[in-house]
């Protein structure tokens, strides 16, 4: 039953998924940009929430997303330090936005499985997240400045768009 | 000549009244007494009277004449009733005319003495009579009224015995129909019998298809348990796929207008994980139900199978109750069937003892008309006594 709905068994129905797909791609190649907004005016975002939020941050700082993966617990670290990850043989310290932002942990979330890694003033973080959601473009327009730290402000459909530089830059995350 | 006549008169007189007076002591000696009495003592008197009167005529004979006096007077007191009387006798100076009569007062007084005690004879023995015909009538009517009474009570006791005789019936009647019942009981709780027999060997087979029931959904579980894991390893490979599409895209964007081909590309490869993904969510969803379905299948085959133990046990205790049913229900028929064949022989009884009791109050009627016959007999010899009796009253004989 489910197996029809799906219709992985179904060769035609695959060739037809296919080809809509095609038909789709192609459609939006020949069509002419409606609005072509000049690549100056957008900030390419990678989007992604935690608890209750959700925050972008400038995809040039972005060096990858994985799934977090196993991570060693740390002890007697900061409350936002909360473990390492083995990246690709290098260790990368798993750092949480919340406790940093002094925001609740509601013990009812499940604890993020994700992970956006930060390159930056000398440190490499991997920024925990309950979903990574997507590269997309903002309007530098459409970011209104907010009282916020280590924020540049927050989109109309309320994204927290991160200011990675001055993060990085906090005296906080420079442990002696 | 004259003389010669005369004394021929007074022989033929003598020679023609003796005949008459020993008739008149037959008679009374025959049984006949009173009439013979009655008849001949007035008859020897009248004779002794001519014989006087003859004498007197002759004048020399007058010893004779006194004699004879006396002899007729002593005869008339005799007529008269008393037999205790006897004709004066002389012992001397006897001449031949006394001689002869005194030979006559002899007889007469031997034929009185045999008179006197034929009637005490018979005054004595109709007193008996009487007393004897008065204890047999005493007796008679004692009998008739025993069996008149003997008659109720038989013809009580007949009405009895027919009243016990319509109730022995009734029972008889009574005992077949409930033995009838009975019989068609046993049949019923042996048909009831093979019912629970058929149902226990039902539930044999309903405990075998639910273990069945309950191995296949055991496997069953197993599989979905198995492509549980398949599925989430799977998921994993979608999660990977999303995570090498989106790794795809920041590279894309930062690559800038170069990047830009490739960055749909790397859309159309998220999109696809994506789905994969609902996919997944939605197989492991579907899995999850299947899951509940066969959990609560096993809990549903575990509950059947205790059912079905339970009705098992429940099955035989019917079993064997309709078992001693049947056993009570037959014992019962076999008692009903034993009243009945008693009650059988009971009604025989009654029907003898009926005809016992018509036998006897046949007798009893028959008794009584004989009795009141005997009685009537009674009544006629009573009076004929009283009659006799009657008849001797008035002699003196003691």
């Amino acid at each position: 039953m489910i197996w029809d709905e799906l219709g992985w068994d179904d060769e035609g129905q695959r060739q037809r998924l296919a080809e809509e797909r095609l038909r789709q791609r192609a459609k939006a190649y020949a069509a002419p940009e409606v609005d072509p907004t000049p690549e100056a005016a957008l900030l390419r975002v990678l989007s992604f929430r935690l608890g209750d939020e959700r925050y972008g941050l400038d995809v040039q700082a972005v060096r990858g997303v994985r799934p977090l993966g196993q991570m060693a617990r740390l002890f007697q670290a900061p409350p936002f330090y909360v473990g390492v990850i083995n990246q690709r043989g290098q260790m990368m310290t798993a750092f949480d936005l919340r406790p940093f932002f002094g925001l609740p942990i509601d013990p009812q979330q499940s604890p993020p499985d994700e992970a956006v890694l930060v390159e930056g003033q000398g440190l490499r973080l991997a920024l925990l997240a309950h979903r990574v959601e997507d590269v997309q473009p903002v309007l530098r327009a459409d970011i209104s400045a907010a009282a916020l730290r280590y924020a540049r402000g927050v989109t109309s459909d309320r994204l927290i768009v991160l200011d990675l530089e001055a993060l990085l830059s906090d005296e906080r995350l420079r442990l002696t | 000549m004259r003389r010669v006549s005369n004394r021929y008169f007074v022989f033929n007189v003598l020679i023609g009244t003796l005949p008459s007076l020993l008739g008149a002591a037959g008679l009374a000696l025959s049984g006949a007494l009173p009439l013979g009495a009655a008849l001949a003592l007035p008859t020897f008197a009248f004779v002794l009277s001519l014989m006087l009167a003859w004498l007197s005529s002759q004048r020399f004979h007058q010893p004779l004449v006194s004699l004879l006096e006396d002899y007729i007077a002593t005869m008339r007191r005799v007529a008269e009733g008393d037999f205790r009387l006897r004709l004066p006798l002389r012992n001397e100076g006897l001449t031949q005319e006394l001689g002869s009569l005194n030979q006559l007062g002899q007889a007469a007084n031997a034929a009185l003495e045999r008179m006197q005690a034929v009637a005490l004879d018979f005054t004595r023995a109709l007193d008996r009579l009487e007393a004897d015909t008065q204890a047999i009538l005493e007796a008679t009517a004692r009998q008739i009224q025993m069996a008149n009474e003997q008659d109720a009570v038989v013809t009580e006791t007949t009405a009895t015995v027919n009243e016990v005789r319509a109730t022995v019936t009734e029972t008889a009647e009574r005992a077949q129909s409930v033995a009838e019942t009975a019989q068609l009981s046993v049949s019923i709780s042996k048909s009831g019998l093979e019912a629970v027999s058929e149902t226990i060997s039902g539930m044999d087979l309903i405990r075998r298809k639910v273990e069945d029931i309950a191995d296949n959904i055991l496997v069953l579980s197993e599989h979905t348990q198995q492509i549980g894991e398949i599925i989430a390893a799977v998921n994993a490979l979608a999660d990977q796929s999303r995570m090498l599409a989106l790794n795809a895209s920041v590279e894309a964007a930062r690559a800038g207008e170069e990047g830009k081909g490739f960055a749909v590309v790397a859309l159309e490869v998220r999109n696809l994980a994506d789905q994969n993904r609902d996919a997944t969510v939605q197989v492991r969803e579907i899995l999850g139900e299947i899951q509940r379905a066969t959990n609560s299948a096993v809990m549903v085959t575990e509950e059947g199978s205790k059912g079905v133990d339970s009705g098992q046990t429940l099955v035989n205790k019917a079993g064997e109750s309709i078992n001693e049913l049947a056993r009570a229900i037959e014992d019962a028929a076999l008692a009903a069937m034993q009243i009945a064949a008693s009650t059988r022989q009971q009604t025989i009884g009654m029907d003898q003892l009926t005809n016992a009791m018509r036998t006897i109050k046949h007798a009893t009627t028959e008794t009584v008309s004989s009795t009141m016959m005997v009685e009537a007999s009674v009544q006629r010899l009573r009076e004929a006594a009283q009659r006799v009796k009657a008849a001797l009253r008035g002699l003196v004989v003691e």
